[in-house]
């Protein structure tokens, strides 16, 4: 089993996006979608969502809570909590090193 | 005849086959539909029966959120059947294919390209599409044990992938 968010392909940028969401707490996949929305302002439409929740759940990043009715509430595994630490660290770097020298190119200018 | 009519004709046949595509794709996609169950049920077959048996109520039930949530347009169901078809190339079984495919080319080099070439290199026939009597005959027979070699280790290849391929089945359940 991979420990790596980029081993999803393309799942793994709306992957990011729902384990970020569930770090503030359990939710079913409506409610993700909502908070999604809400907090990134991306819209992830429900085949996307439940073919990444479905590949997280595999690699064991999430797990499904008992739910009420047909609605399957998802929580943060530790793995899962780990990988988005690993993700969001790489994407800080990223983002430090493209502001730093955005602004070194600025004031050149 | 009257050009009038002819160039009716051909724009009503130009037009025909790409609406006809279009309103398929949208009945396959749930519209025409009356019911939001029935546009779900529509959008669930895109995916496998395998996946469905096990995922298709929770994804059901989302979709049902979504559509009652006024998120259930166009792009939801072009991303919906994108995700099924992605899922049934996912669950479709490769190794039959691969192992038809060598099996087929090595039966194709051992019989025909390599012991019927050698038979009819025997006698004074049309040379038809067996490869080994278009060569000179000190390269005849060499072309002959290449085809007979060649065919007989893609067979062996062939039916060790379908072998495989059984084994992996039976295992999974």
């Amino acid at each position: 089993m991979s420990d790596d968010l980029a081993t999803l392909g393309r799942y793994s940028g709306p992957a990011t996006l729902i384990l970020s969401s569930l770090a503030g707490g359990a939710k079913h996949g409506y409610a993700l979608m909502q908070d999604v929305e809400a907090f990134a302002d991306v819209t992830l439409r429900p085949g996307t969502l439940y073919g990444a929740l479905s590949r997280l759940e595999a690699m064991g990043f999430i797990e499904a809570l008992e739910g009420d009715g047909r609605r399957r509430p998802y929580r943060l595994t530790p793995a899962g909590a780990g990988a988005l630490h690993a993700q969001l660290a790489a994407q800080r770097q990223v983002a430090d090193v493209g502001l730093r020298r955005l602004s070194t190119a600025g004031a050149m200018r | 005849m009257k050009r009038g009519p002819v160039i009716a004709e051909i724009a009503a046949w130009t037009l025909f086959f790409p609406v006809a595509i279009v309103l398929l794709a949208l009945r396959l996609l749930g519209y025409g539909r009356t019911t939001p169950e029935g546009r779900i049920e529509a959008l669930l077959a895109w995916y496998p029966a395998r996946w469905r048996a096990q995922h298709g109520e929770e994804l059901a039930q989302i979709l049902r959120d979504a559509i009652a949530g006024g998120r259930g347009g166009f792009r939801m169901s072009v991303d919906v059947a994108r995700e099924g078809l992605a899922e049934r190339t996912r669950a479709f079984r490769w190794q039959p294919v691969r192992a038809g495919f060598l099996i087929g080319t090595g039966s194709t080099m051992l019989v025909p390209q390599g012991i019927v070439a050698a038979i009819l290199s025997q006698f004074d026939l049309p040379r038809s599409w067996f490869l080994a009597l278009y060569v000179g005959p000190e390269a005849r027979w060499l072309v002959i044990g290449f085809m007979v070699g060649a065919g007989l280790l893609l067979i062996e290849r062939g039916t060790r992938t379908y072998t495989a391929g059984c084994t992996r089945v039976s295992s999974a359940g």
